[in-house]
C-alpha cells in the first residue's frame, strides 16, 4: 500500500506541475505573455485540452519558446504517440539542442529502448556540451550511464565498460560517491556477469548493497553470480534473500515503464528451483 | 490579486485567438468510440474519468515478462516481413471490469515518421495483444478505474526485439 500512495504521488507530481519559468527574462511582450501563458498550463492536468491550447498558444505567440515545444509533447510521450511527441520535441532540440538534445535521448532510451538512436542523440549532445555532467530528467541516472546501458543491450560490452568508468570511476574521483546515481553498480554487476567476470560483478554488487540496501536485484544477481563460481549454497542464501525481500524489502520499479535488470518474483522463483 | 487578474485576462482574451487553430481533444491520446471499427459490447465505466496506466499501479507493469512471453512465443515472422522495420503500438483500454477494447495501432520508422506496417505483421500482433488475458483494473480506495494501456513492438527485418514500456 505504501508503494502504490508512492506512485500516485509521484505520478500525480508528474501529472500536474510543471517548472515556472521566470517571464521577466522575455523583454518581447509576446514572447513575455507566451511565457505567462505556459506557466498558466501548468495549473491544468498534463494532456487536458485546456493545457494543450495554452501552450499551443504560447508556441504561435512565441515561435521560439522552446520550452513549450517540448512541455506540449510530453503527453503524447508518455501514452506512445511517439510520431507527435517527435513532431514538437524535435522543434525544442532544433532551438535549443544543449538543453533539449539529451532529454529526446533519454526519453528513446527509456519509453522506446531505441539504444541506437538514444547514444546518437547522447554522443551529439555531449559533444555539444563539452561532456557536461547533467542527469536525466528523473535524475535517475547520469548520461554515461544511460550510454553505458545502451552500449550493452547493443552487445558492445568495450563501450559499456568505458561510459559506466566515466559514470562511475570518473564521478566518484571528481565529486564523491554521493553524486552516483542509484543503480549504477547494479547495472555495471550485470554487464560484469555477461562479461564473465563474476569477482568483479561481487565487488560491484557489495558497493550497491553499502549504496543501496535490501534490493531484491542486489541479491539477485549475487545469487546468479555465486552461481556462475559453482558456489551452490552461497547462491541459494542469495536467491532465497531475495524471496525475502520482494515482502520486506524494495525491488527496482519506475511508474512509467520497466526499468532495465529489474527482477519479477518468477525471476527468483525458476533460480530456487534450479537448487 | 494582480497576478490572477492577469492570468484570467490572458485567459479569456487569448485563448480563443489562438487555440481555434488546431483542436485538440479533452484529453491527449484518448480513444473514443467507433462504431465502425470498435466492439459495441465492450462498456467503459466511467467514460469521464480513463486513467493513464501510469497513474496507479498497473497490471502490465507486475506481469509484463509473462506478457511478453506470450507475444514473442506466439508471434511467427515470415519471409514477407524481412523488409518490416521500426515501431509499432497497440494503445486500448481496459476498462474497470478488466476487460480490454477500442484497440488502435499507430506505426512509425526509425526516425519516428508515420508508416503502415504490412497488414499480415500490424493484425497479427494486434491480434495477439487483443488474445492477451487476465487483465485487472488499476484500483485505487478500493475502487476500480478504466485505463489506457499501450505496448510498442520494435520491429527488426520482421522480428520483435524489443517490447515496451
Amino acid at each position: 500500500m505504501k508503494h502504490q500512495y508512492l506512485l500516485l504521488f509521484f505520478c500525480l507530481v508528474g501529472l500536474i506541475s510543471k517548472g515556472q519559468q521566470n517571464c521577466n527574462v522575455y523583454t518581447d511582450s509576446s514572447c513575455n505573455t507566451a511565457c505567462r501563458l505556459s506557466n498558466l498550463a501548468g495549473d491544468f492536468p498534463q494532456g487536458s485540452r485546456r493545457c494543450q491550447e495554452l501552450l499551443d498558444s504560447a508556441i504561435r505567440l512565441c515561435p521560439g519558446m522552446a520550452d513549450a515545444w517540448n512541455e506540449i509533447g510530453v503527453p503524447y510521450l508518455k501514452r506512445g504517440d511517439f510520431a507527435t511527441w517527435r513532431k514538437y520535441v524535435d522543434k525544442a532540440v532544433a532551438l535549443q539542442p544543449g538543453r533539449f538534445m539529451d532529454i529526446r535521448g533519454w526519453c528513446r532510451f527509456k519509453f522506446l529502448r531505441d539504444y541506437e538512436g538514444a547514444l546518437e542523440d547522447l554522443e551529439r549532445f555531449d559533444s555539444l556540451t563539452h561532456y557536461s555532467t547533467k542527469r536525466t530528467g528523473d535524475a535517475t541516472y547520469s548520461l554515461n550511464i544511460v550510454m553505458a546501458l545502451c552500449e550493452r543491450e547493443l552487445g558492445n560490452y568495450a563501450g559499456a565498460s568505458l561510459y559506466f568508468s566515466k559514470g562511475i570511476d570518473s564521478v566518484i574521483a571528481a565529486r564523491g560517491k554521493a553524486y552516483l546515481g542509484q543503480f549504477d553498480f547494479l547495472h555495471r554487476a550485470v554487464l560484469k556477469l555477461k562479461l564473465q567476470d563474476y569477482s568483479g560483478a561481487l565487488a560491484d554488487l557489495d558497493r550497491q548493497e553499502k549504496l543501496n540496501r535490501n534490493y531484491v536485484e542486489t541479491s539477485y544477481y549475487r545469487g546468479m553470480a555465486y552461481r556462475s563460481l559453482g558456489k551452490h549454497k552461497l547462491a541459494k542464501k542469495y536467491f532465497s534473500h531475495a524471496a525475502r525481500l520482494y515482502k520486506e524489502g524494495f525491488h527496482m520499479s519506475d511508474p512509467y515503464c520497466e526499468m532495465l535488470d529489474a527482477v519479477y518474483p518468477s525471476d527468483v522463483e525458476e533460480a530456487l528451483a534450479g537448487h | 490579486m494582480k497576478s490572477i487578474i492577469l492570468s484570467l485576462t490572458l485567459f479569456i482574451l487569448i485563448i480563443p485567438a489562438f487555440a481555434q487553430k488546431q483542436a485538440f481533444p479533452e484529453n491527449a491520446g484518448e480513444i473514443l468510440f467507433d462504431s465502425l471499427r470498435d466492439d459495441p459490447a465492450f462498456e467503459v465505466c466511467n467514460p469521464r474519468q480513463v486513467l493513464e496506466y501510469y497513474n496507479l499501479k498497473s497490471y502490465y507493469k507486475s506481469h509484463k515478462k509473462q506478457i511478453v512471453k506470450f507475444l514473442l512465443d506466439n508471434f511467427h515472422t515470415q519471409d514477407e516481413f524481412l523488409d518490416q522495420h521500426g515501431f509499432l503500438t497497440v494503445r486500448f483500454i481496459i476498462n474497470c471490469n478488466g476487460q480490454t477494447g477500442r484497440f488502435r495501432l499507430f506505426g512509425i520508422d526509425g526516425n519516428y515518421q508515420p508508416i503502415q506496417f504490412k497488414p499480415a505483421l500490424s493484425q497479427q500482433l494486434l491480434g495477439l495483444v487483443k488474445q492477451l488475458g487476465g487483465w485487472q483494473a488499476p484500483v485505487y480506495k478500493e475502487k476500480a478505474y478504466d485505463s489506457y494501456q499501450y505496448i510498442t513492438f520494435h520491429i527488426r527485418n520482421g522480428k520483435i526485439i524489443s517490447v515496451s514500456p
